[in-house]
């Protein structure tokens, strides 16, 4: 009963527009008060739950996101992509897809992949005859990319809260993330065919734009195997490869591409401080939030529930599927991380679930909340930069998270699409 | 029934935890029932130092937690993980049960928390995947992973190692993937974490002590009725020191399980133990100052009173 | 100086600490990596030190947020609102946030004294250091709050200044 006021007072409050952050500290002070908890706990929570020195790469990933984009290396990420798919019915989206995988194994960031891909994509598409509301749909399936391809600020998040190793919650993310992408690939095609999107005339495919397009971007290319790969030879450690990240990507940005200048610098670290601090101090409310959960003992009489329902681990995993895709709805992944996971944490314990496969069926349920309203920050992001109504975008946007979808239950009946990749590195 | 809500890093295949299970009981059966215990395992509300924080601001009730941590707020507990400072269980057991093991808890006091019993992390040992360590020399050129405080990592470089600091949540990793060579763990701790898994070697250096204190708000204890205090102080002395106890039978079933998972085990010559007690001598001069020179000898006196008692 | 001057030399102040902090970090990490792998002597204080600085960092640059007015949250609701609620609904929503700020800033203080008590584990300075930024960064915002609402009830929103979107 007391939870569930705790949760009603929640709701109210941020349904009432008022930042979450907020929303979490007075629903936190209101239950402080009315369970009899003292309030200190607020203040000293909050510190707890951002002071771990995993979030200092959040920082880091932010910044590679704003580099990518300013310094050229989403552009040249888009002209490789055209050069290999851009022949096929649909290329444009295609290539659209394909560049946010490319990105989404750069930046640790949806919403800055999102950005990226949108800012450089959405003008063109809408020269080749693309709908603008198809066009900023399909920009928007890049951000969930973004966090299931390795690096990903989720994961990062998600090896905080659940204590699993990162690396392999990072190596776990390539084969689902790479089945998303094709899947949304051919969706692409299929409706841009039916539907007759873009140029009358398609490009043709030529070895030697490949080979040009690859050459300029090849020192771009090199950064998912520089982060991933410094960390899998023991090189660095995974908050360590964002700053090696950032550096990489300054340098090349600064002096090989030179499309960045040192002046734009300073407000792009500004940026990427108030982006961090944006959603740290989310993680850091939500944090006093799931101190109550757990003490109230939320975990256990959510295990409680969901066994009584059935003991079959997949009627449960699918069950859960709902119940997590309904929350992505309304809340966002780095906050349901921080206060949903450990209470689904005893749950696969006792149903022997692959920590690994829960922790993909989670991120994958969440992100594909980024691109559903009413919080739905990749689908926000890509509209505002197409200049189209929300409500529009959403419309075209049902097949593509349908597709999502579909991947997400292959995902869930079969665990070794998520641990295939880590177990091979063990 | 009251509630009181311990907490600690420990996981549910640990001794620590374990004892902490066997206080529920006592307590249960003591206080016939009137008083319960909620074990919050995992680090669900914390590290070490964040659950001392919670017990002196009485937003945890009690925790326990690495004894060379409390020296952040009081520093005679540096003493407790001075390098080669005890032989074995038997004597480390002597002192936390005797005159400056108890002076220890009850320093806790002015913190406003409450000592309420001593139980145990065990020794330390090293972790690697270059070579067994049997003599000082061994150490030469392995990076080990060290807490980033100056104690650590002192004591790791006397012995001739580079001490290299990182966060737990990255070090597992590290040691999986090579940016460390090794980590120093104790030993019923490294079978619970399955570092079998992550290193070839594991030697029983036994380079310093961890005590795990099992502490409580003393807001929240000075709520309890004397006659519930006296149970609880009971119950709780009783729990932990079955915990060492348990431990040191850990320790050494240890050598036999590790084995049978491909870890080659070895343990130090009384030769080697004291080159490595000589090398790191230094520590206690630069620890001196800081632990006060007066507990640091009234400390080294016991040890070396029991060991002559023997 | 008009306030709103004075806010914004505190805003300029605010932003130059949060970007040099961050530059700072990722250097110190950058440097720890090439000390451990290439020389094989890692610092000892670099993880300290960039605890202590992203903690700063991300309540000073919260401040500047509150400033933005661009913290996440669910704007679905309000942006359907008919225009004459919306300024009401908005001076609540600020005022709310005020309250929170306030227990923050009280309880912040409250906790100081025994917290400070402890040290840090590598430079042994006052853990004060790092709650010190829970009741700074929230006084802080809570002086830009203030400052929408009384922009809000004025009509005088603030000039986006050079370069801002
Ligand atoms: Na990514
Ligand atoms: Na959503």
């Amino acid at each position: 009963m007391f939870m569930l006021s705790v949760i009603g007072v929640f709701l109210l409050t941020a349904l009432l527009g008022l930042p979450i952050y907020f929303s979490f500290g007075l629903t936190a002070a209101y239950a402080c008060v009315v369970g009899d908890f003292p309030l200190q706990i607020i203040a000293q929570r909050m510190m707890i739950g951002m002071d771990s020195f995993v979030l200092l790469a959040i920082p880091g990933f932010v910044l590679v996101g704003d580099i990518m984009c300013l310094g050229g290396i989403s552009k040249r990420a888009v002209d490789f992509s055209n050069s290999l798919i851009g022949q096929f019915k649909g290329g444009l989206a295609m290539v659209t897809v394909f560049t946010g995988m490319i990105m989404g194994g750069i930046s640790g960031s949806a919403v800055a992949d999102t950005s990226a891909v949108a800012s450089v994509l959405v003008p063109s598409m809408e020269k080749e005859n693309y709908p603008r509301e198809f066009s900023a749909s399909v920009v928007a399936t890049a951000g969930p990319l973004g966090n299931i391809i390795p690096p990903s600020i989720p994961m990062i998040v998600y090896s905080m809260t659940a204590g699993l190793s990162l690396l392999d919650l990072f190596l776990s993310g390539y084969i689902p993330g790479t089945m998303i992408g094709v899947s949304l690939m051919i969706i692409c095609h299929v409706l841009s065919k039916r539907r007759g999107y873009g140029p009358p005339v398609p490009y043709t495919f030529r070895w030697r734009n490949v080979w040009v397009a690859f050459r300029g971007a090849a020192l771009a290319l090199f950064t998912p195997i520089l982060i991933v790969g410094g960390i899998v030879t023991g090189a660095f450690t995974p908050t360590e490869s964002a700053m090696i990240g950032v550096f990489y990507c300054l340098f090349i940005a600064l002096f090989v591409y030179k499309e960045m200048t040192w002046a734009q610098l300073p407000k792009m670290l500004l940026e990427s401080a108030k982006t961090t601090a944006k959603l740290v101090i989310i993680i850091a409310s939500a944090a006093v939030f799931s101190y109550i959960s757990i003490n109230e003992g939320v975990p256990e009489m959510f295990e409680k529930f969901m066994l009584s329902v059935s003991d079959n681990k997949y009627v449960i995993l699918m069950l859960l599927n709902v119940i997590l895709l309904l929350l992505g709805c309304l809340i966002d992944i780095l906050v349901g991380i921080i206060i949903i996971v450990p209470v689904l944490i005893p749950l696969g314990e006792s149903l022997g679930i692959d920590p690994l496969h829960m922790a993909m069926i989670f991120v994958m349920n969440m992100s594909i909340g980024l691109l559903t309203p009413p919080v739905g920050y990749c689908l926000y992001v890509s509209a505002s930069i197409a200049k189209v109504p929300m409500e529009k975008v959403t419309r075209f946007s049902v097949p593509l998270v349908i597709t999502m979808i579909g991947i997400l239950v292959l995902i869930t009946f079969f665990p070794t699409f998520t641990t295939f990749v880590p177990n091979l590195f063990h | 029934a009251k509630t009181i809500r311990v907490a600690t890093v420990a996981l549910p295949e640990t001794t620590i935890y374990q004892g902490l299970e066997k206080w529920q009981k006592v307590l249960k059966e003591q206080s016939k029932g009137k008083l319960e215990i909620k074990i919050l395992g995992r680090a669900v509300m914390g590290g070490d130092r964040e659950m001392i924080e919670g017990c002196r601001l009485n937003t945890l009730d009690a925790a326990v937690i690495s004894g060379s941590v409390l020296a952040t707020i009081i520093p005679q507990y540096f003493m407790v993980a001075m390098p080669y400072f005890f032989n074995d269980h038997k004597e480390a057991n002597a002192y936390l049960d005797g005159a400056p093991g108890q002076k220890l808890l009850g320093m806790l006091n002015e913190k406003d928390i409450v000592g309420l019993g001593w139980s145990t992390w065990s020794f330390r040992g090293i972790w690697n995947n270059v070579r067994p360590i049997t003599k000082p020399e061994d150490m030469q050129g392995l990076k080990i992973r060290t807490l980033e405080t100056p104690m650590d990592m002192s004591i790791v470089t006397y012995m001739g190692g580079i001490s290299t600091p990182m966060a737990w949540s990255e070090c597992l990793l590290g040691l999986r993937q090579g940016t460390v060579d090794g980590i120093a763990t104790t030993y019923g701790l490294g079978y619970a974490l399955k570092l079998y898994e992550l290193a070839k070697f594991a030697s029983q250096t036994k380079h310093y002590y961890e005590p795990a204190p099992l502490i409580m708000s003393k807001k929240l204890f000075d709520e309890f009725t004397p006659e519930e205090q006296k149970i609880i102080r009971k119950s709780a002395a009783e729990a932990m020191q079955w915990t060492r106890m348990e431990q040191m039978k850990v320790d050494e079933a240890s050598q036999k399980l590790l084995e049978g998972k491909g870890t080659k085990v070895n343990s130090l010559t009384p030769e080697a133990f004291n080159a490595f007690r000589e090398k790191t001598k230094p520590v206690y001069e630069q620890f001196r100052a800081k632990i006060g020179p007066e507990f640091m000898d009234e400390s080294t006196a016991f040890v070396k009173a029991f060991r002559e008692k023997k | 100086m008009s306030p709103g001057k004075v806010l914004d030399a505190v805003d300029r102040v605010i932003s130059f600490i949060s970007a040099a902090f961050i530059a700072v970090m990722v250097s110190i990490l950058f440097y720890a990596v090439v000390m451990r792998y290439v020389l094989h002597s890692p610092p000892e204080w670099s993880i300290e030190i960039t605890r202590f600085m992203f903690v700063w960092m991300v309540f000073l640059a919260a401040a500047l947020v509150s400033r933005d007015d661009t913290h996440l949250n669910i704007g679905l609701f309000i942006d359907w609102l008919p225009a004459r609620f919306k300024k009401p609904f908005r001076v609540l929503n600020l005022a709310l946030s005020l309250l929170f700020c306030g227990v923050l800033i009280y309880q912040g203080m409250k906790i100081y004294p025994k917290v400070a008590q402890a040290t840090s584990p590598t430079f042994g300075i006052s853990m004060g250091w790092l709650y010190l930024p829970l009741t700074v960064g929230s006084a802080l915002m809570s002086l830009f709050i203030v400052e929408n609402i009384v922009r809000l009830l004025l009509d005088k929103p603030r000039q986006p200044a050079s370069g801002e979107k």
